[in-house]
């Protein structure tokens, strides 16, 4: 019997890389068992999870794989749910978050892997989406199952929600990118305000060779 | 290696990577102003970059060059030292 008093919440540590870098793969997998990143660069899901621990090892603030950007939902002293969230562009160079992940990709993950990644970017383009710098930006929410259906993911989004407030920057948006198909995540973010601003639709077929999913919704929460 | 020769080899290497002979660099130009500039082709520019140039970017360094400039201006560094 879970006893939900007992949920701690605080930043993510170099501590947390192991669970961190599952807690991506698995939100990546999008309730599917494909990892469409790990297909896009030619590497197996556990290759894949390698890169991820070691981008999150090199302490690059302002992006998807930083680790200062998850908060960890902690059980008996275990993590059991996590979600990353930073202020697009509030980072040490006032670099975009795409930048600071295509560096830290580029820097791990062997150049022929990139290359196949390139060769295959097309199909992506549609599902591409704009982060406005000073936006508050979700990423990588995750619940181990035996913790599912104790409103986690709620409750860090309202301890994201609490650091946006906090922010230097007047964050006045925060924002998350989910599958179409994915309604936990979907009932989660409308639960939590969330509004959908867009949707992307990846019309070349080839997409589901890779992707567990064609459609993705843009979600939105004035703040 | 003068700024004038760096900025030759750097355009040869845009055009290929970016896949337009046409591309003209100057200081200013960011990854806006340039169509294929994606975070797919930043990989491959800053891996042919190290590359044709025979320097090596710390993760750090890489996350400093906001524009053609500041690209231009730690290749100057790196080969004048």
């Amino acid at each position: 019997m879970i006893d939900e008093t007992k949920y701690i919440f605080r930043d993510a540590t170099l501590a947390d890389v192991d669970f961190l870098s599952t807690a991506i793969v698995e939100a990546k997998k999008g309730g599917s068992e494909m990892v469409g990143m790990a297909n896009l660069f030619d590497l197996s899901v556990d290759s894949f999870r390698n890169y991820v621990k070691q981008m999150l090892e090199e302490e690059i603030d302002g992006c998807d794989f930083s680790i200062s950007s998850f908060i960890i939902a902690e059980y008996e002293g275990k993590p059991v749910a996590t979600f990353g969230g930073w202020v697009e562009g509030e980072n040490e160079d006032e670099m975009p978050s795409s930048l600071l992940k295509s560096n830290l990709i580029g820097y791990v993950i062997p150049i022929e892997n990139v290359q196949k990644a390139r060769e295959k970017s097309h199909i992506l383009e549609d599902l591409q989406v704009e982060r406005v710098a000073g936006t508050y930006q979700l990423e990588y929410g995750y619940t181990v199952p035996e913790h599912r259906g104790h409103h986690l993911i709620g409750r860090l989004i309202e301890k994201h929600i609490n650091r946006a407030k906090a922010s230097a920057l007047s964050v006045r948006k925060m924002q998350v990118l989910v599958y179409d198909n994915n309604i936990a995540a979907i009932t989660a973010y409308t639960k939590a305000g969330f509004k959908v601003i867009q949707t992307l639709v990846a019309d070349n077929s080839e997409i589901l060779k890779y992707y567990p999913h064609n459609r993705e919704l843009f979600l939105e929460k004035s703040l | 290696m003068e700024k004038t020769e760096i900025i030759e080899k750097l355009t040869s290497v845009f055009q290929e990577v970016f896949s337009d002979n046409c591309l003209v660099l100057n200081d200013e130009m960011t990854a806006n102003d340039v169509e294929k500039w994606d975070s797919l082709t930043h990989m491959l520019m800053i891996s042919t970059v190290e590359e044709q140039f025979g320097v090596k970017f710390k993760l750090k360094e890489l996350n400093k060059l906001k524009k053609v400039g500041d690209i231009v201006e730690i290749l100057h560094d790196k080969l004048s030292a």
